[in-house]
């Protein structure tokens, strides 16, 4: 299938703005003190190097991040999780 | 929020990635193909929407400040001088990933509270959520089972399925017990006391108390283990189950899972008065003695081990050994000051392995011998390992 590049590129611009406020909505309203890089990070899906974050918990989505400050120091991961 | 967020992995997403399969390829939801935003690019646009919506800047870094104040002043509806109830507080603090003392005291140093997550920390992140949701006044349209609902539906469902559940969580989908595994474990989650539990080398003994670890009621389970290596060893293996666990005095103490304690250490006064305040907490669930026939077994070079009698405290006792010989448990229980001990055992043969005693006369004993071993030699599969051994 072929889709005009013009089309794709007006696309994704819409959809990085959508997303870029939700990302801000979730950082918001989920309860968790402002952390940008955890939720940027979040993944959707499983990759190679690491499980997705993105879970659905009893009808809500729930989103686990992983604290990165406390595996620098002390080779350990604090996870904590919100739902939004 | 979920509806947002669900519509858009469900409809979108599936788009974008047909018509610009590139940019979804690595899985991060808020990025793009170069990898997740920089938190500046969410810094700038939060301060322009917030300019825009609100009347001021806010930059992450002062939301990170104002949230806690929010937090603090209206989510957790208390005052900070007043903030004793210690499940509502922990969990707080637990989102943001410091202790509460940390968090009364100053924010910022480091936290004993490491925890990983599981059922009961996913109850207590999700009401936090719950909590800053109704004051935002974004309730949801989901009708959640009610907590105590949720009680009787546990209770409902049968021990014997949450333990199920809780071994799939730590194996995998088809995982089963082998041998008397399942029998021990519902031993052990029933609270049977004192109970020995004799299974062979390698027959997962220490699954017997890791499982019942997993269940959502589970409180705290504090093992002695008589050597270093095996401290270790089972520290390895709990973490590998995402079970919170630590090593008494080689960490700060704290409240976990599973407290692992090497047996001279458990004798000392400090382990004493810290298994004492679990107890007068409620929290104690258990003692674990690991190889426990080391008891009586060892007693004459470690005197100490004599003492672990004087631990006795009302909860449950569990015993684990590879090597239990029926004729020791008098002894066993006299050192230890039990009665009426329940045993579960499970046979150490291995059908691969003969056993068997003859009686040869003093001149054909090495003849014979070196004939049994040329047999031998001849049905077994490693056969340069049997002849190394027989130049014995």
């Amino acid at each position: 299938m072929s889709v005009a590049q013009v089309g794709v590129d007006e696309y994704e611009a819409g959809d990085i703005k959508f997303r870029e406020l939700l990302c801000l909505l979730i950082i918001l309203t989920c309860g968790q003190s402002g952390r940008g890089t955890e939720m940027t990070s979040l993944l959707y899906m499983n990759t190679m190097e690491s499980e997705r974050n993105i879970l659905i918990e009893d009808g809500q989505f729930m989103l686990v991040t992983e604290y990165h400050k406390s595996l620098a120091m002390m080779d350990d991961l604090k996870v904590s999780a919100c739902s939004v | 929020m979920s509806q947002l967020l669900g519509v858009y992995l469900m409809e979108i997403l599936g788009f974008r990635t047909l018509i610009n399969p590139e940019t979804t390829r690595n899985g991060i939801l808020f990025g793009d193909k170069k990898g997740p935003w920089v938190t500046d690019r969410l810094s700038k646009l939060l301060a322009k929407e917030s300019q825009a919506r609100l009347g001021f800047r806010m930059t992450i870094a002062d939301y990170r400040h104002i949230s806690v104040a929010i937090d603090r002043k209206f989510v957790r509806g208390i005052d900070l001088e007043l903030a004793d109830d210690e499940d509502e507080d922990e969990a707080h603090d637990l989102m943001a990933a410091h202790s509460t003392r940390t968090a009364l005291n100053r924010y910022g140093r480091q936290a004993g509270l490491l925890r990983r997550l599981d059922a009961e920390s996913i109850e207590v992140f999700r009401s936090i959520s719950d909590r800053w949701h109704r004051w935002l006044g974004l309730v949801s349209r989901i009708q959640r089972r009610e907590a105590e609902g949720q009680e009787e539906e546990v209770e409902d469902e049968s021990v014997e399925m949450q333990v199920q559940s809780a071994l799939e969580r730590a194996y995998g989908v088809s995982a089963e017990f082998r041998g008397k595994q399942r029998e021990a474990v519902m031993a052990v989650v029933k609270g049977v006391s004192p109970l020995f539990i004799c299974l062979p080398t390698g027959g997962g003994k220490s699954l017997t108390f890791m499982i019942p670890c997993l269940l959502k009621t589970a409180r705290t389970t504090v093992v002695i283990t008589p050597l270093v290596a095996l401290a270790d060893d089972l520290l390895r293996r709990c973490k590998e189950f995402n079970i919170d666990c630590f090593i008494f005095g080689r960490t700060a103490q704290r409240m976990a899972k599973v407290v692992i304690i090497v047996t001279e250490t458990a004798v000392r006064s400090a382990f004493s008065q810290f298994i004492l305040d679990i107890h007068l907490s409620k929290g104690l669930e258990r003692i674990v003695f690991d190889e426990a026939h080391k008891i009586v077994t060892d007693l004459n070079y470690r005197p100490k081990l004599e003492d672990l009698k004087k631990l006795a405290l009302p909860v449950q006792y569990v015993f684990l050994s590879a090597t239990f010989p029926p004729n020791m448990r008098k002894e066993f229980e006299q050192a230890m000051v039990v009665k009426d001990m329940v045993v579960i055992r499970e046979l150490a043969h291995k059908r691969q392995f003969k056993y068997a005693v003859e009686f040869y006369e003093d001149d054909e004993l090495w003849e014979s011998y070196l004939e049994f071993i040329e047999d031998s030699i001849g049905l077994c599969t490693g056969t340069d390992k049997v002849e190394n051994d027989c130049e014995y």
